[in-house]
């Protein structure tokens, strides 16, 4: 049953630690926009030939 | 390809339909400014702005351009930039036009358009843009005309330690305490678990020491978590005020005592799980309740109606100079739909100047060289100058300011504060009754049972309501753009019966006006609009708004300010003007137009009211006692009236003094909730039990006040105060419901039935029930009355 200690104790320090990972994110400010990040995330990389690109679109 | 084709009357920029179509590489547009747009953004491979959102673009409006030359004085600067050294530049710039995910993607790739700009990264709530860039290479006036030019007007605001920093610091100072509050919680919860079904685990090795490792983690709880009840249950004790804290922070600490006991003494898990699952609950409802409109400022500084900057004469030029630093004796100049700064004293005749915003007053002055002007008026038509005669501190308008933003009495006392009351009272009586009645079975039996009654009385239920219910009202509101500052003002609000109207920009739309047409004899109205068109009275522009477009042409022109026009065309002579100004009988007209020496035409502009306002007011005139206020003179055949079938309650010249007295007067007999949206109305606003401000557009200028609201939810708005009324129902009926858990719960600990596993049933199911019942009962009201 001792192994049951060990796993009491490691499971609480997980816990701990995404405590404090979370305590680290509302201090470093990741709270402040909720918005914004989710949408950035879905924009592509600005295509250097993007007229090229629209031809290619609007053959199809 | 084919959805292309079949919209092809609307701008591919803005979406808007097309009158004049302009066609530019095999795309259609409105105006040139889209096109120019467009244009831009093709040049520098931007073109991905329109495949994230069909029609991202917003209008420009190109007849009216800022100058920003203001923006290279250091001074001003200085008041913007949140950081500067050689090579970098920082400041945050409001943008009221992000509206979509194309704006985020075109402003964070800004770069491309500037190459002095370094980094820029939006955010979306607050529609404010972070801006690095070079100051070597560019400078702020330049991105604000690039800005300007791709339709994002920028605003500039001073960076002062806002509210809004404040409001985001209170926010986050509630999750770190929910937090730990739920990882308490989650282990506290597992650890007890195994004591409720299994009866022989209080034999094994473990439970030497989950007890204590549970009261480890309790303790932040109580000491951080908690914090924020106890502190408000202390303040109102000291005022010898009940609020809805102190049972909560009686059940807390009773919570916690008799777990500290049945660990130490009686080697029992004690109440730990329930005791941090209500802190937990509790907390949520707070957050819930603290929802903040990242866009909106309900307490405005008279500042930011002012411009940062004024030009100020210094030997024979004119320099960009802060607001602040005008003094007595200088000369400033101010231009078309600029605000005058400070009191002072025209210097040039027949200047046109607007002082509805600040006196109420709709019609326009006309001031000569050497009268007296207030801060605050707006100019209308050509520059003009003026000499300071007091700083801008100490003008005429900041002292009406200062008097307004006087704080209010204190906070009202809401539902679940006067319940509390009752409630603590009575439960202290029940556990003192339990205490006695047992104290012959020992005095630890007695201190338990008085322990029970008030933890399983603890009024979670009761304190949840509130938030659930108003919060969700909110949320509802919001939607529709009506926002609230806080939950107190709702309960404000449903409690109102008498409505106080603002008239001018509150009940008719300074933006537009009726325009009555008279013909005496037959006028070409094409070459009237050619004559109209040079001139830059406001009261041209209005009649030029119902003419068509001009033809002809213009031989002379002369605007004569302040009297009329003197014009000549091709084949007529034209005398516009008042009645005055052309010598005839005043037959109550505005404009009078005068063709080769005869009388040809007269205009009479009319404030335009707001849509469906007087079925608002017969509607609301039921339920309400309806006031309305006006700075207008007095006269016999004024619109108003057909507000008013009685002809009762209307109040004529009203300045803000009076304003402000008319609604103390009217508060004595009842509570008042009052409309407005001027620094004019901003004293009366301030006094009323609920200040409502009414506006066009969220960026504009309005006072402070409890509820913002878009103008055109004025057309429904006895709708709006029954769905906010409906909430008194709604909590009311949860109160009952939460009553009739702590009945049951109460009858358990008096008998002495409250096992701690009983407890972990009761508390959570009675939460969770009651915030269903609050939030769905709320959403049905909002349907039944048409806002969902």
């Amino acid at each position: 049953m001792t192994v049951m200690y060990v796993m009491i104790f490691v499971s609480f320090t997980i816990a701990v630690f995404f405590l404090f990972a979370f305590i680290w994110a509302v201090k470093s400010g990741q709270f402040k926009d909720r918005t914004t990040p989710a949408i950035r995330v879905l924009f592509d990389d600005i295509k250097e030939d993007s007229s090229d690109m629209e031809e290619v679109n609007a053959r199809n | 390809v084919l959805a292309e084709q079949t919209i092809l009357t609307k701008c591919y920029h803005c979406g808007d339909d097309i009158t004049d179509l302009i066609s530019f590489d095999k795309y259609s547009f409105c105006c040139y400014a889209c096109k120019n747009v467009y244009e831009i953004l093709k040049t520098n491979k931007l073109t991905d702005f329109y495949q994230y959102n069909q029609y991202a673009g917003r209008k420009v409006n190109s007849d009216y351009k800022m100058d920003y030359s203001y923006l290279s004085s250091e001074d001003v600067l200085k008041k913007l930039l949140v950081f500067k050294n050689e090579k970098q530049a920082h400041l945050y710039i409001k943008l009221p036009a992000i509206h979509c995910s194309s704006c985020i993607w075109l402003l964070e790739n800004l770069k491309r358009l500037n190459t002095g700009i370094i980094a820029t990264e939006v955010n979306f709530s607050e529609k404010k843009l972070f801006l690095i860039y070079q100051p070597s290479i560019t400078n702020l006036a330049e991105v604000a005309e690039l800005l300007e030019k791709i339709g994002y007007k920028p605003v500039f605001e001073e960076i002062s330690e806002n509210e809004k920093i404040e409001k985001n610091k209170s926010l986050n100072d509630l999750y770190l305490r929910l937090a730990v509050a739920g990882f308490a919680f989650g282990n506290i919860m597992l650890m007890t678990f195994p004591d409720y079904i299994d009866s022989g685990f209080k034999n094994s090795e473990f439970f030497k020491f989950f007890p204590f490792l549970c009261l480890l983690l309790s303790i932040p709880v109580l000491l951080y978590s908690a914090m924020p009840y106890f502190k408000s249950a202390f303040y109102s004790l000291k005022e010898l005020k009940i609020n809805i804290d102190l049972p909560i922070s009686m059940g807390i600490i009773a919570l916690f005592l008799q777990s500290l006991f049945d660990i130490f003494l009686y080697s029992k898990f004690g109440y730990l799980d329930s005791f941090s699952a209500f802190v937990f609950f509790l907390l949520i409802g707070r957050i819930f309740q603290e929802k903040s409109y990242e866009h909106l400022s309900f307490e405005k500084n008279f500042k930011s109606f002012f411009p940062l900057s004024v030009q100020r004469k210094v030997i024979e030029k004119y320099e960009d100079v802060l607001l602040e630093s005008l003094e007595k004796g200088d000369v400033i100049k101010v231009r078309n739909n600029e605000i005058i700064p400070a009191d002072s004293v025209c210097l040039d005749e027949n200047i046109n100047v607007d002082y509805s915003f600040v006196t109420g007053e709709s019609e326009l002055q006309v001031l000569v060289a050497g009268e007296n002007v207030f801060a605050g008026g707006k100019l209308l038509g050509k520059s003009a100058h003026f000499l300071i005669q007091r700083a801008f501190n100490k003008s005429h308008l900041v002292k009406i300011w200062n008097n307004a933003t006087e704080k209010k009495g204190n906070r009202s006392i809401t539902y679940a504060d006067q319940l509390s009351f009752y409630f603590t009272v009575l439960v202290t009586i029940i556990a003192f009754i339990a205490f006695l009645d047992n104290i012959s079975s020992g005095l630890d039996e007695a201190v338990n049972r008085f322990l029970a009654v008030i933890i399983v009385a603890c009024p979670c239920a009761i304190a949840l309501t509130s938030p659930f219910t108003f919060g969700t009202v909110m949320a509802i509101l919001a939607r529709i753009r009506v926002f609230i500052k806080n939950t107190d003002v709702l309960e404000n609000l449903s409690r109102v019966d008498a409505l106080v109207f603002d008239k001018t920009g509150t009940l008719s739309d300074k933006k537009r006006n009726d325009v009555e047409e008279k013909l005496f004899e037959n006028i070409n109205k094409e070459e009237l609009a050619l004559v109209l068109n040079e001139s830059i009275h406001p009261l041209s522009q209005s009649i030029l708004k119902i003419l068509p477009n001009a033809k002809g042409s213009l031989l002379s022109f002369t605007e004569i300010a302040g009297k009329g026009i003197d014009s000549l065309t091709a084949d007529h002579s034209y005398l516009i003007g008042s009645a005055d100004f052309l010598g005839i009988e005043d037959l109550g007209f505005s404009v009078y137009i005068q063709v080769n020496g005869k009388l040809k035409a007269a205009y009479k502009i009319k404030e335009k009211f707001r849509n469906n306002l007087m079925n608002v007011f017969s509607n609301l005139s039921k339920d309400y006692k309806l006031y309305l206020l006006s700075g207008d003179k007095k006269r016999e055949k004024s619109e108003v009236y057909n507000f008013f079938p009685d002809h009762g309650n209307i109040y004529f010249e009203q300045n803000p003094k009076a304003k402000y007295n008319l609604i103390k007067q009217i508060k004595s007999k009842s509570i008042t909730a009052m409309f407005g949206d001027g620094i004019n109305d901003s004293a009366a606003l301030n006094e009323a039990d609920v200040g409502i401000a009414v506006v066009d557009d969220f960026y504009q200028f309005s006072p402070s006040a409890d509820v913002i609201i878009e103008a055109c939810e004025l057309s429904r708005f006895n709708k709006i105060l029954a769905f906010i009324k409906s909430s008194k129902s709604t909590i009311v009926s949860s109160f009952i419901i939460s009553i009739l858990y702590n009945i049951l719960g109460i009858y358990f600990a008096y008998t002495g039935q409250l096992e701690p596993v009983v407890c972990a049933i009761i508390m959570p199911i009675s939460s969770v029930s009651v915030i269903l019942f609050t939030v769905l009962k709320t959403k049905y009201h909002a349907l039944r009355w048409g806002l969902l």
